[in-house]
């Protein structure tokens, strides 16, 4: 039976039969748009080195992009921890990046064809959530809302509330959050998405799929780690082509570097 | 069979005579030797010791592959050891309770030393690695051996030609900046080209310097593989890191060549004496 037994049988998974490995890993950020707002280190430079934007609707479900483990066919692949140090105050979050649409203009106003690619992780949609990466930086501060897709209990149809970004000129790499209708607890699919206030210029996003699988407050320059056997035990499950990816919540709007590592086992 | 069966087996194996292997460290920097400023990562490898004593400059191209240099521990194949606790603090000249900072201790699996003095791409070809032969997760920094002693020019160093960890060669890495204000021990890691997962080899570094190459300065060219970070803090208290209950062992695979990285975050000083130990148990 695929999974751990005991806290007894990780170890003999780690060290007899070595299933673990540690993803070190070292990014620097561009600039973020303010304190308060979210950043995606996606294509930020380091190593591993920077990922590129996705392609245009549907876009693409990503297998094993960005930080990645080998796919296991009779093991479950877990978190053990993550721990990093950065140049500012932040808090780091690391999700799997599930699907990306990008190339989405977002400098007139109306709606957008999204019909997002299929998930092929967390394919029920629950605890998913769907954001907008900046890929062009805006001239004006845009307003959007996705205003139909489809929710973790298979209703299609769904529009979420409205968000504006955080700035008129909203720097590439920013992530926006795009709230959901009431009472839904995820994303499955995203048909549309409706600009309500062009973002101006040539202003484009790139619109993601995330599930968020662990956050690090980090003070600058001091290191931070969390366990996920004992300290927070809830081990989380890495599936087969997880694409492992970091964002942060900025304090301000110098640039962080980040160094780290995650560790993992399966068994 | 290599490995522990349960986690009363580890403790057994780490309580057993000889099943427990220990090192100490204990390293001093003094007034202008290698001195790295605040906020950047600083090199403790050619410090002296007493233990471990201070690490050689890697050799000129090809370079050093390391083997059981530095923090060492001996070899025991068929049987594994890994890393279980670390306890590391540092003492400062003047008294202070707000320091602050990170450790890294690391494999370091090759290094090139490389001069500054000519603004050109210079062939490296560098040696194969020792351990974690494929490159995957495999950083790579420089470390300034020899300063190039004058401020401007700002230099941009890069690696110009690389091979990846999937093998493939001719992979150009994004650019570093030698500033005015770096010294001696200064450590900036090299990023890679988009999509790369890590290094597996250099064969080619690049300094440019708009036309005005210092007349003198080298950086060694490190290949190494993160161990494990820690926190450290306040005056010389010896910060602990345990790793065996959350169950982060990380292998140390025969010859490793363990180098700590030290990135200071909050305090200047004219000298500071690293000590501590590092346990390692066997599982066999």
């Amino acid at each position: 039976m695929a999974g751990f037994a005991s806290y007894d049988d990780i170890i003999a998974e780690i060290t007899q039969n070595g299933k673990y490995k540690a993803i070190p890993f070292y990014k620097t950020s561009s600039s973020p748009e303010a304190a308060g707002t979210w950043h995606s280190l996606w294509k930020a430079a380091g190593n591993p080195g920077a990922e590129s934007d996705p392609a245009g609707t549907p876009g693409a479900a990503y297998s094993s992009a960005g930080m990645s483990l080998q796919d296991e066919a009779s093991d479950f692949k877990h978190l053990l921890s993550l721990g990093a140090t950065a140049t500012q105050n932040t808090l780091l979050m690391l999700y799997d990046r599930l699907v990306g649409v990008g190339a989405v203009s977002i400098n007139s106003t109306g709606d957008k064809t999204i019909n997002s690619a299929a998930l092929t992780r967390y394919t029920g949609g629950e605890g998913v959530q769907a954001w907008l990466e900046v890929t062009t930086v805006t001239s004006s501060t845009a307003t959007v809302s996705m205003n139909s897709y489809t929710n973790q209990a298979g209703t299609t149809g769904r529009a979420g509330t409205s968000v504006a970004f955080p700035a008129a000129t909203t720097n590439v790499d920013t992530l926006v959050q795009l709230p959901l209708q009431a009472g839904d607890k995820g994303v499955r699919a995203v048909s549309t998405i409706n600009v309500s206030v062009s973002g101006g210029g040539s202003a484009a996003v790139s619109l993601i799929l995330i599930r968020p699988l662990a956050f690090l407050p980090i003070q600058a320059n001091i290191y931070n780690e969390r366990d996920f056997i004992l300290q927070v035990a809830s081990l989380p499950r890495l599936f087969d082509g997880a694409s492992l990816a970091l964002a942060y919540l900025a304090a301000s709007t110098t640039a962080p570097t980040f160094y780290g590592q995650i560790q993992t086992a399966w068994g | 069979m290599s490995g522990w069966a349960t986690y009363a087996d580890l403790v057994a194996s780490a309580r057993a005579q000889e099943g427990i292997l220990e090192t100490l460290i204990h390293k001093r920097r003094g007034t202008n030797d290698d001195d790295p400023n605040l906020n950047s990562w600083g090199s403790l490898w050619r410090l002296t010791g007493p233990y471990p004593g201070p690490g050689a400059d890697g050799a000129a191209s090809p370079g050093t592959a390391h083997v059981n240099e530095g923090i060492a521990f001996e070899d025991c194949d068929p049987v594994h050891k890994h890393l279980v606790d670390i306890a590391l603090g540092v003492q400062y000249g003047t008294f202070s309770f707000d320091t602050e900072g990170v450790f890294l201790i690391y494999d370091r699996l090759v290094s090139v030393n490389m001069p500054l003095t000519t603004e050109s791409a210079q062939t490296v070809n560098s040696v194969a690695l020792p351990r974690y032969t494929s490159g995957e997760g495999v950083q790579a920094w420089w470390e300034v051996s020899v300063d190039k002693s004058i401020g401007a020019p700002d230099l941009t160093l890069s690696l110009s030609s690389y091979t990846n960890s999937a093998g493939t060669a001719g992979r150009v890495g994004g650019t570093t900046t030698y500033g005015s204000q770096f010294n001696e021990g200064n450590t900036v890691w090299f990023p890679l080209q988009d999509g790369d997962k890590g290094i597996r080899s250099i064969e080619e570094f690049t300094c440019t310097a708009g036309g005005s190459p210092p007349a003198a300065g080298s950086v060694n060219l490190v290949l190494a593989r993160p161990i494990t970070f820690m926190r450290f803090r306040n005056f010389g208290a010896t910060q602990t890191h345990g790793l065996l209950d959350s169950l982060m062992l990380p292998r140390l695979y025969d010859g490793a060549s363990l180098g700590v990285l030290l990135r200071r975050a909050n305090t200047t000083s004219t000298t500071e004496t690293m000590r501590g130990e590092l346990h390692v148990v066997k599982d066999g």
